[in-house]
């Protein structure tokens, strides 16, 4: 009878299972609370794509880095208060909400560099949305540079917490119930928010837009 | 006013579809250790912050409210239970109890 091959770590020894025992986030989590420091370094690994996959829809690419690593001393500096209610992730994630949430209160209140402008060539494009017909043509438009930087002319001149939850319920489609719980909101307060910042969004639009089309 | 709206709702799709493509980026190799740079420095300002005054100061305060009760129930209770409290406090505000105390020491040596 042939003997099937198992897979045999460094004594020699044959194991069934080839994968070792991954820990929980929860065994992890316990770990660093008990002091086990250089065991936060596998949450850091298991959920950074995450992290980062918040951030970067929040906050300027060259911030992102900084902002992300934020999140995670945050995250390590309340480990000990994390009940488990929710799984690690969402609480991670609510973390990087809000911490992204502080990023722009602090950028607005250390206001160095000044409001962006629409130059010429921002117009342009402007137009060229607004009479293009095709899909092929208005995602074609969406890629090029000044798509970005007028969406970051309109965001910037909103209030950061009303940006926040503009990205979050509009943008991204979340549900008012989920926005709300990852700023920390109630719903109410996360639906007014939210109608007033989509407003003041329509009005920065309408400015976009100029005279010759809002007359039309 | 609806062409206006279609052109507002446009942009605003507009806005939805960049937004969409922002959540890649790639990751510097050196994060990681970043992260835990930070994180250990967290955990030693952590370990500093139990011996800081600011620390130990907040403690005091966060049970001087319960102290002061505790004095104040046993003021009230050594009123009530030991008739001869009320002189012996008065006593000791007036007098100096530390000299008392060094005068009966040296008159017992």
């Amino acid at each position: 009878m042939a003997i099937p091959h198992l897979p045999q770590d460094e004594d020699g020894v044959a194991r069934d299972d080839p994968t070792p025992h991954a820990p929980s986030d929860q065994e992890i989590i316990q770990r660093v609370v008990q002091g086990d420091i250089e065991a936060f370094e596998i949450l850091v690994k298991l959920h950074r794509s995450l992290v980062f996959g918040v951030v970067a829809r929040h906050v300027p690419r060259e911030s992102i880095e900084d902002v992300a690593q934020e999140v995670m001393v945050r995250a390590y500096q309340s480990l000990a208060g994390f009940s488990g209610r929710s799984s690690f992730r969402q609480w991670l994630r609510t973390i990087a909400v809000r911490s992204c949430c502080d990023y722009w209160r602090d950028r607005q209140r250390h206001r160095e560099i000044p409001l962006s402008t629409l130059t010429e060539d921002h117009q342009t494009w402007v137009d060229q949305l607004l009479t293009t017909q095709s899909r092929e043509a208005f995602h074609h438009l969406v890629e090029r540079t000044e798509a970005k930087e007028i969406l970051d002319y309109a965001l910037e001149r909103i209030a950061p917490e009303d940006r926040l939850v503009l990205s979050l319920v509009h943008v991204e489609g979340l549900p008012v119930k989920e926005a709300a719980e990852l700023l920390g909101w109630s719903v109410i307060k996360t639906k007014v928010k939210a109608h007033r910042a989509r407003r003041e969004m329509r009005k920065i639009i309408v400015k976009l837009i100029g005279e010759r089309w809002s007359t039309s | 006013m609806k062409a206006r709206n279609d052109r507002i709702e446009k942009l605003e799709d507009a806005f939805k579809a960049i937004h969409g493509r922002e959540g890649t980026v790639s990751i510097s190799p050196d994060w990681d250790a970043r992260v835990m740079r930070a994180v250990r420095w967290q955990a030693r300002q952590a370990v500093g912050k139990l011996f800081d005054f600011e620390v130990l100061s907040n403690l005091v305060w966060r049970f001087a409210g319960a102290t002061c009760l505790v004095a104040l129930l046993l003021t009230a209770y050594s009123m009530v239970f030991d008739p001869g409290m009320p002189t012996e406090v008065a006593r000791a505000f007036f007098e100096d109890p530390l000299a008392m105390d060094l005068a009966s020491f040296l008159e017992a040596v």
